[in-house]
């Protein structure tokens, strides 16, 4: 096969010697971008990668940071301790006969729970990640290094 | 021709040598092929680590979304104790071992005796503190750091903490220790009860260890509060960074309970018992239009942040095995005779002025029956039947209507049955059957008044709802809603049964209203018109039978009457003050009235009557 191929190449007329070398080229040259181009985006991926596994940690560790702070908030406006600094500021509950009502028009109590959140029927599916990488075209994110590349040169 | 053939000798030595090199390389990976167990190599895109996502546990919010169920972060505090042999490596262990001790104050007598221990023995990875707090662990970390940095080992109250900054510049302090090679510092999180004894009979609490949910709120809800995915596989690889699952929270739930009012009942309840030497109480509060409970106390109370403490363990842990009075089920005594006269009224065998003439004792079964001071109380009617809390006339009033409708109703008020709230250890009670082969009829009269029955307090509070509701009895509930992922799901008022007609429900109200009045009663609370009864029981004593001297007493009562916001049940177990109910579970009742009205805004009734004009 190498031998009928350099035979070939031997008996060849100079333009086809010169096609060939071209077409060994070309294809080295076609080889070797896609080869950049597969490392720059490798190594783009595991770049993303690694800041999404820290930003992941880093939720993890502002979830611990911020259970703390409201463990410490709830302990701090805990009842008894809100009713002792109540009664160091000079109040005391009221009993019945010291309450005066007033009727206020459209007003209604109803002592109606006041945790307030959206009712379960109207839910719809969301979509957490929204990362622009994961939905960045490859022309895309071509056109932008490239932008990014020739900044410097802008103006000269 | 010479430089030719010298030519050829340059060829020939760097072929020579790229062969070799060639043939070298070859030759190890030959060897490595042959000699390595594949086994024992690392799969890289396997390679990772567990970690435990930070799933909390859900909250456990009061109708004003107070939190009485939150979590603490802690840390799992590992030192290296592994191959040291150097003087050096000998004095660092020692004195990580000694500041660990110094730190987290460790009592635990294996432990202490093993970093105590000289020479200490080679051993792994060694949690020092599971559960240290932020506190201690960075109180740790600083003593550490000063170690390795050789500065005198003096506490600084500024510690050694890490930060976290936001966008905006803002920065938080982390605990970090990666960069100490023998310590390691995990974070995970337990529960935490910020109110501390408050509604601790309603909430339950959370075993450390295992992470389980005990008693309650926290068992029955323990797979809904929990989350999922606690722990999971975290892989080095990057491109797998998306694999690792977000924090999965568990949901909120939000109680019914007003912890303002709960507060104020639970101080009530408190003050009752030290006052009256009794050994436990319940008292329940409900909205009887639509089963919200919205206090629940029940004493003792345990603080379920230590629920292992021995001062808490016996609260716990009783004999009887009951956190909660509330749905302990017992023998409640002379309230039951509300739900005797409404059965009657309803199936029509008496009216509020059926005479009857009180003797002092009714025979029934065999068994006699007298009232409560052994005395005849001449021509009575069925108000004042309620009203002087009549045995004989009542137990008259269950045979007039016979085994079959009297039992009839009493299953249709639930009496003996699990009401179904959402509280993990309800009891059923135990009330017999008239069809059952060690039934008896005097059980019939004795039953009429609340003997011989096991009725839980939560029982009679749905029972009795049929009555204060106009005929419509509902189903306690103490969970509001559900809140998970942002979104709530909140279960409907469910009512459970008519047990009685409406007329009869009013026509009941009318004559426990009058009879409350009538004996000026301690549970009248000025200004405002409330139904109720009071209870005494005597308590059977195994192999001394029912002793008068220890008592269980109660009350149930509701109001305002035409419009009925609440519905109290109280219960003291075994006062030594007195053993009347009169006397010790009706002021309760007052006082915790007096409490909900101003809470709840509801104005007496002549506010209301002018309003309504």
């Amino acid at each position: 096969m190498t031998e009928s191929l350099i035979q070939a190449y031997s008996n060849s007329p100079r333009r086809q010697k010169l096609q060939i070398i071209g077409g060994i080229f070309m294809a080295i040259i076609i080889a070797a971008v896609m080869l950049i181009l597969y490392l720059v985006i490798s190594s783009r991926v595991v770049f993303i990668g690694r800041q999404l596994q820290q930003a992941k940690s880093d939720i993890d560790q502002l979830v611990y940071q911020s259970v703390n702070y409201q463990n410490k908030i709830d302990k701090l406006s805990r009842f008894e301790l809100m009713e002792y600094k109540a009664e160091e500021m000079g109040f005391r509950p009221p009993y019945p006969g010291e309450v005066f009502y007033v009727p206020v028009a459209g007003f209604e109590d109803g002592n109606e729970v006041v945790v307030y959140v959206e009712e379960a029927e109207s839910k719809s599916a969301v979509i957490n990640v929204e990362l622009p990488d994961y939905h960045q075209s490859l022309i895309d994110w071509v056109g932008e290094q490239l932008r990014i590349f020739l900044r410097p040169f802008k103006g000269l | 021709m010479n430089e030719k053939i010298t030519y050829n000798w340059r060829y020939i030595s760097i072929a020579v040598i790229f062969t070799l090199f060639g043939l070298a390389i070859i030759a190890q990976m030959v060897r490595i092929q042959l000699t390595v167990n594949s086994g024992d190599l690392p799969v890289p895109y396997l390679l990772g680590q567990w970690e435990r996502a930070a799933s909390r546990r859900g909250l456990i919010l009061d109708r004003n979304g107070h939190v009485l169920a939150g979590n603490q972060t802690v840390y799992a505090v590992d030192v290296n104790f592994e191959d040291f042999d150097q003087p050096g490596e000998i004095e660092e262990v020692k004195t990580l071992a000694d500041l660990a001790i110094q730190s987290f104050g460790i009592t635990n007598q294996d432990l202490l005796g093993f970093l105590q221990q000289e020479p200490r023995p080679l051993e792994k990875n060694l949690t020092v503190e599971n559960f240290a707090s932020q506190a201690d662990t960075l109180r740790f970390l600083d003593l550490v750091e000063r170690y390795y940095a050789g500065l005198p080992l003096e506490e600084d109250p500024e510690g050694s903490e890490e930060t976290w900054s936001f966008s905006n510049g803002e920065t938080i302090k982390l605990i970090d220790c990666s960069h100490l090679i023998r310590v390691s510092c995990t974070p995970h999180l337990i529960r935490s009860y910020p109110e501390e004894t408050l509604a601790s009979n309603v909430i339950g609490f959370v075993m450390r260890t295992s992470n389980e949910g005990q008693l309650g709120i926290e068992e029955k809800f323990d797979a809904t509060l929990f989350g999922n995915d606690r722990t999971w596989w975290a892989f080095w690889d990057p491109h797998k960074a998306d694999l690792a699952p977000d924090p999965d929270h568990g949901a909120n739930i939000v109680l019914t309970i007003d912890s303002v009012l709960q507060a104020d009942v639970e101080t009530i309840l408190d003050k009752t018992i030290k006052k009256t030497g009794a050994v436990a109480g319940t008292v329940i509060v409900m909205n009887p239009q639509n089963g919200e409970i919205l206090a629940m106390a029940s004493s003792p109370r345990a603080d379920i942040n230590l629920y292992w403490d021995d001062e808490y363990y016996e609260i716990i842990n009783n004999h009887e095995n009951v956190f909660n009075y509330a749905i302990k089920s017992y023998e409640p005594g002379s309230v039951v005779k509300v739900l005797t006269m409404a059965a009657a009224l309803d199936a029509g065998v008496v009216e509020p002025n059926t005479e009857f003439i009180d003797e002092g004792e009714i025979e029934i079964g065999g068994v006699t029956i007298k009232n409560w001071n052994e005395k005849a109380w001449g021509p009575q009617n069925m108000t004042s039947c309620l009203q002087n809390s009549l045995n004989v006339c009542l137990a008259w009033v269950a045979t007039e209507l016979e085994s079959e409708r009297f039992y009839d109703y009493f299953q249709d008020f639930g009496l003996g049955q699990l009401t179904g709230i959402e509280l993990a250890g309800e009891a059923p009670g135990l009330m017999k059957s008239y069809w059952s082969p060690d039934y008896t009829r005097s059980e019939l009269g004795t039953n009429a008044f609340g003997q011989g029955i096991e009725i839980t307090p939560i029982q009679m509070v749905k029972a009795v709802s049929a009555i204060a509701n106009g005929g419509e009895m509902v189903a306690p509930r103490i969970i509001h809603s559900v809140i998970d992922d942002g979104y709530r799901y909140t279960p409907p008022k469910t009512v459970v049964g008519h047990p009685i007609s409406a007329e009869t429900a009013e026509t009941l109200t009318e004559m426990l209203q009058q009879s409350l009045q009538n004996e000026s009663s301690l549970a009248l609370v000025p200004g405002y018109s409330l139904a109720g009864k009071t209870g005494t029981a005597e308590i059977y004593i195994s192999g001394l039978g029912y002793k008068s001297s220890a008592t269980n007493t109660s009350f149930v009562g509701w109001g305002p009457t035409d419009d009925p916001q609440f519905l109290v049940y109280v219960w003291i177990a075994k006062p030594s003050a007195s053993i009347w109910g009169s006397e010790i579970a009706a002021p309760v009742f007052r006082k915790v009235v007096e409490k909900i009205v101003i809470h709840q805004g509801i104005p007496p009734d002549a506010v209301r009557a002018a309003f309504q004009e």
